[in-house]
C-alpha cells in the first residue's frame, strides 16, 4: 500500500507541474485579454506534433524545446492579427469564445490533415528508470518533465514580477485605459500575452509528447482539466493556478490508491467543487 | 318530389364513382412512382467515426466500403441497379451516430446502412433498424450485438470479442501464463473484451485475477497499472489506438514487464509501441501482412488490396492498416449477395433478404477476400477466422490463424433471430 501511495503521489505531482504550466497559459490569456481560449488544447497538440516532426527529422527531442514554442509563437501571431485583435476591447466575451471555438476546429482539422488520425509515439529522450521499491520503477523522463515545468513556471513568475514587460502586462490586465494613458503600448502587450499563453500550451505538448501518444485531438482532456484548475484558482490568478493544479492532481493520486481510479477522478472533482463552494471567487484573488 | 330524390341520388352516385376513379388512379400513380424502377439506385448509408479516437477505424471501414461500391458500379451495379453511397461522421459519439443514422434513413432514404466499429453506435442502432425497417451491417465487435441486444435487422460481417477471446485463450495457456488481469475502455466494447476473456478463460483453466476500466482516451494509465497484482502473468487490454500506445509505454515506464494481449492494434506501428513492444499480442480479425493469410486466400486478398490501396505489408497511403478495415468491403459484398439471391427490390422485401442471407455460405473471392465463410442463420454472425498477431522484429507479425471451424464448438449462438 505504501509503495502504491508513493508511486501514485509521485505521478500526481509530475502531472500537477505539467498541467499547471499549461493552465498558466490559459489563465494569462484570460487575465489579460478576457478570452476564454477554447483553442488552448489544440495549441498543446501543436506543441506535441511539432515535437514528433522534430524528433523524426532532426533525430533529437531537444530541438523541439526551441522549435515547438517558435512554431506556436508564429501561429499565435497570425491568429491574433487575423482575428482576435479586432474583437477584444468593447466586445462581449461570447464573441471571443466563439472565435476561439472556431479556431479550435480549424487548428485540429489542419493538424489532422498534416499528421493523420493514427496515434504516434516518440522515443523516450531520457530512457532511464528511477527505482522506487521492489521491481517498481518510475520514468526518469517524467521527473525531468516535472522539473522543466517548474523551471518554466518559475521563469514566468520572475518575468512578470521583475521585468518591465511583465509590469506592463500586469498593469494592462488591471486597467487597460489607464495603462494606455501611461504610455504602455496596450495592443502590443495584448499580442505578446496571447503569444506567451499559447507558447505555454505548446511547451506542455512538447514536454508531454514522450509520455503519451500523439494525436491531433490530444488536447481535449487536458483542456478540461486546465479549465477546472483555472476556474477554481480564480480566473487570472497565477499562484491560485499552481495551487489548484496541485489540489486536483494530488487528491486524484491519493484517492486512486484506495478506490477505483475512475471513482477517484470523480472524488477529486468533488474536492474541487468543495473548494469552489468555500471560495467561489477562486482560491486566490491575485 | 320522389323523382327529385332519385335524380339527386344518381348525381351523388356519379360523384362517388368519379371520386373513386380518381382515388384508384392516384393510388396507381403513387404506387408506380414509389416502386423501385430498375434504374433507381440502391442507396447504402454509412455511419462511421471519421473523427475522434476511433477515426482510424472509421475512415478505414468507410474507405473500403466506398471502394467496394465503386467496383460494383463499374461492373454494372447490383441486380442492374447503380449503388449510391452516403457517409456520415458519428465523431466517435453514440448520440451523434444515432442522429446521423436517423438522417440517413429518413432524409436520404437509405436502403441499407453500414455501421462502423463503434459498439456504442451499433448497440443504439439495433432497435432503430427494426423500428425503421432498415437492415444494418456492422463492424462493431461487442459480443451482444449478435446476442441478446441484437435483432433480425442486424448482420455482422466480422468476428467478435468472444471469438477473439477463444483464439487468445489458446495462446495464453501455452505462452503467457495462467493468471490474467483485465483492463478495458469503459464502454460497450471494452467491457465486452474483458467479460468475454473472463468467461472463456474460466472454461480452459485460466483465471482473471482482477479487472478495471478506464475512460476512452485515458492520458495517464499509471493509477490503473499500479493496481495490477503481482500474481498476474499477463494483461488483457480492451483498448484501441492511442490508449494502447499509452498503456504499453506507461506499463514499461513503471517497470511492469508483463505480456499484454490487446483488443486492437489497428493502425499502430511497431516502433510507436516503444521499448515494451515485444510484449504486445493481439487477437484480431485479419492479418496485417498479405503473407499472413493462407496460400489459397492470397490471390483474392491481393486483388482486394490493389483495389483499396493497401500494400503487401498492410498499409495504405494514409497510414491505415489492413487487419480490421476489410469489414466495410465485405459488408457491401453481403448486401450485394442478399439483394441478388433474394430478388430484393425495396425495403418491403427485407424479410426475403434476411432469409436469403441466413445460413448463406460464400467462397473466397475478391468479394470476400479474407476467405470463405458462413453467415450463421440464428444470430446473423459471420463466422470468420481469427488471427493472432505479435509485435516482434520491427512489425506486427501473424503468429497464427485460428479458423472459424476451430472456434465454432466453443461459440454457440446465444439467440435465434428467426423466431422473431
Amino acid at each position: 500500500m505504501t509503495g502504491a501511495l508513493v508511486l501514485s503521489l509521485l505521478n500526481a505531482a509530475v502531472w500537477a507541474c505539467v498541467i499547471a504550466m499549461v493552465s498558466l497559459g490559459l489563465t494569462l490569456i484570460y487575465g489579460q485579454l478576457s478570452i476564454i481560449n477554447i483553442a488552448h488544447g489544440a495549441m498543446y497538440a501543436i506543441g506535441a506534433i511539432s515535437t514528433f516532426y522534430m524528433t523524426a527529422f532532426l533525430g533529437s527531442w531537444a530541438y523541439s524545446l526551441v522549435a515547438g514554442p517558435l512554431i506556436m509563437a508564429a501561429v499565435a501571431v497570425v491568429i491574433y492579427l487575423a482575428t482576435l485583435r479586432y474583437r477584444i476591447i468593447g466586445y462581449p466575451m461570447a464573441t471571443t469564445l466563439i472565435i476561439s471555438y472556431g479556431l479550435m476546429f480549424i487548428l485540429e482539422q489542419t493538424l489532422f490533415l498534416i499528421f493523420g488520425g493514427a496515434p504516434r509515439n516518440i522515443p523516450n529522450p531520457l530512457p532511464f528508470q528511477v527505482p522506487l521499491f521492489g521491481r517498481t520503477t518510475y520514468s526518469g523522463y517524467r521527473i525531468f518533465a516535472a522539473m522543466f515545468s517548474l523551471a518554466i513556471i518559475g521563469a514566468l513568475v520572475t518575468f512578470l514580477k521583475k521585468t518591465k514587460l511583465g509590469l506592463w502586462i500586469r498593469a494592462t490586465s488591471q486597467d487597460h485605459d489607464t495603462a494606455s494613458a501611461m504610455g504602455i503600448p496596450v495592443p502590443s502587450v495584448y499580442m505578446f500575452t496571447f503569444v506567451l499563453g499559447s507558447v505555454l500550451a505548446a511547451l506542455g505538448g512538447v514536454v508531454v509528447a514522450p509520455m503519451t501518444s500523439i494525436t491531433p485531438g490530444m488536447g481535449h482532456d487536458i483542456l478540461i482539466d486546465a479549465f477546472i484548475i483555472v476556474i477554481v484558482a480564480g480566473f487570472g490568478s497565477i499562484p491560485g493556478t499552481i495551487l489548484s493544479a496541485l489540489i486536483l492532481s494530488l487528491s486524484n493520486g491519493i484517492f486512486s490508491v484506495f478506490f477505483d481510479p475512475v471513482l477517484a477522478k470523480g472524488m477529486s472533482l468533488a474536492v474541487m467543487v468543495g473548494v469552489l463552494y468555500w471560495r467561489p471567487e477562486g482560491i486566490m484573488r491575485y | 318530389m320522389e323523382g327529385r330524390v332519385v335524380k339527386g341520388s344518381v348525381i351523388l352516385s356519379r360523384i362517388a364513382l368519379v371520386f373513386l376513379a380518381v382515388v384508384v388512379c392516384a393510388s396507381f400513380m403513387w404506387g408506380t412512382c414509389n416502386a423501385a424502377s430498375s434504374k433507381d439506385p440502391i442507396v447504402i448509408g454509412g455511419v462511421y467515426d471519421l473523427t475522434g479516437p476511433l477515426s482510424t477505424h472509421g475512415r478505414g471501414g468507410s474507405m473500403t466500403a466506398k471502394a467496394a461500391i465503386d467496383r460494383i458500379n463499374k461492373a454494372g451495379g447490383i441486380a442492374g441497379r447503380p449503388v449510391k453511397y452516403i457517409v456520415e461522421d458519428s465523431a466517435t459519439d453514440p448520440a451523434t451516430g444515432l442522429r446521423k443514422l436517423r438522417k440517413l434513413i429518413l432524409k436520404d432514404k437509405c436502403d441499407f446502412v453500414l455501421i462502423g466499429v463503434n459498439s456504442g453506435v451499433a448497440v443504439g442502432a439495433i432497435p432503430l433498424a427494426k423500428e425503421m425497417n432498415t437492415i444494418i451491417f456492422t463492424e462493431a465487435t461487442a459480443r451482444d450485438i449478435t446476442g441478446k441486444k441484437g435483432n433480425r435487422y442486424v448482420f455482422r460481417a466480422i468476428g467478435d470479442a468472444e471469438m477473439a477471446a477463444i483464439a487468445m485463450a489458446r495462446f495464453a495457456r501455452t505462452e503467457l501464463g495462467k493468471n490474467a488481469y483485465g483492463l478495458g475502455a469503459d464502454y460497450e466494447w471494452g467491457h465486452s473484451v474483458i467479460d468475454m476473456a473472463e468467461a472463456v478463460f474460466a472454461k480452459v483453466g485460466l483465471k482473471m485475477v482482477g479487472k478495471g476500466f478506464s475512460p476512452v482516451g485515458t492520458l495517464d494509465f499509471v493509477p490503473y497499472l499500479s493496481k495490477v497484482p503481482k500474481q498476474a502473468d499477463f494483461l488483457v487490454a480492451g483498448y484501441f489506438t492511442n490508449d494502447v500506445l499509452n498503456l504499453v509505454n506507461q506499463a514499461w515506464e513503471i517497470g511492469l514487464r508483463k505480456p499484454v494481449f490487446v483488443g486492437s492494434v489497428h493502425s499502430i506501428r511497431y516502433k510507436d509501441l516503444g521499448p515494451g513492444a515485444d510484449l504486445v499480442w493481439c487477437g484480431t480479425y485479419g492479418s496485417r501482412s498479405l503473407s499472413g493469410y493462407p496460400q489459397d486466400v492470397r490471390a483474392a486478398q491481393k486483388a482486394y488490396r490493389n483495389a483499396v490501396g493497401l500494400n503487401d505489408e498492410g498499409w495504405d497511403k494514409n497510414e491505415l492498416s489492413a487487419e480490421y478495415i476489410w469489414a466495410g468491403w465485405e459488408g457491401v459484398s453481403w448486401i450485394k449477395k442478399g439483394v441478388e439471391d433474394s430478388g430484393w427490390k425495396s425495403r418491403d422485401d427485407n424479410l426475403k433478404f434476411m432469409k436469403a442471407l441466413e445460413g448463406a455460405t460464400v467462397k473466397t473471392s475478391i468479394d470476400f477476400p479474407t476467405g470463405g465463410k458462413t453467415m450463421r442463420a440464428e444470430d446473423h454472425q459471420a463466422l470468420t477466422d481469427i488471427y493472432v498477431l505479435k509485435a516482434e522484429k520491427g512489425s506486427l507479425v501473424t503468429k497464427a490463424r485460428v479458423s472459424a471451424a476451430e472456434i465454432l464448438p466453443s461459440y454457440p449462438p446465444l439467440v435465434d433471430f428467426r423466431k422473431e
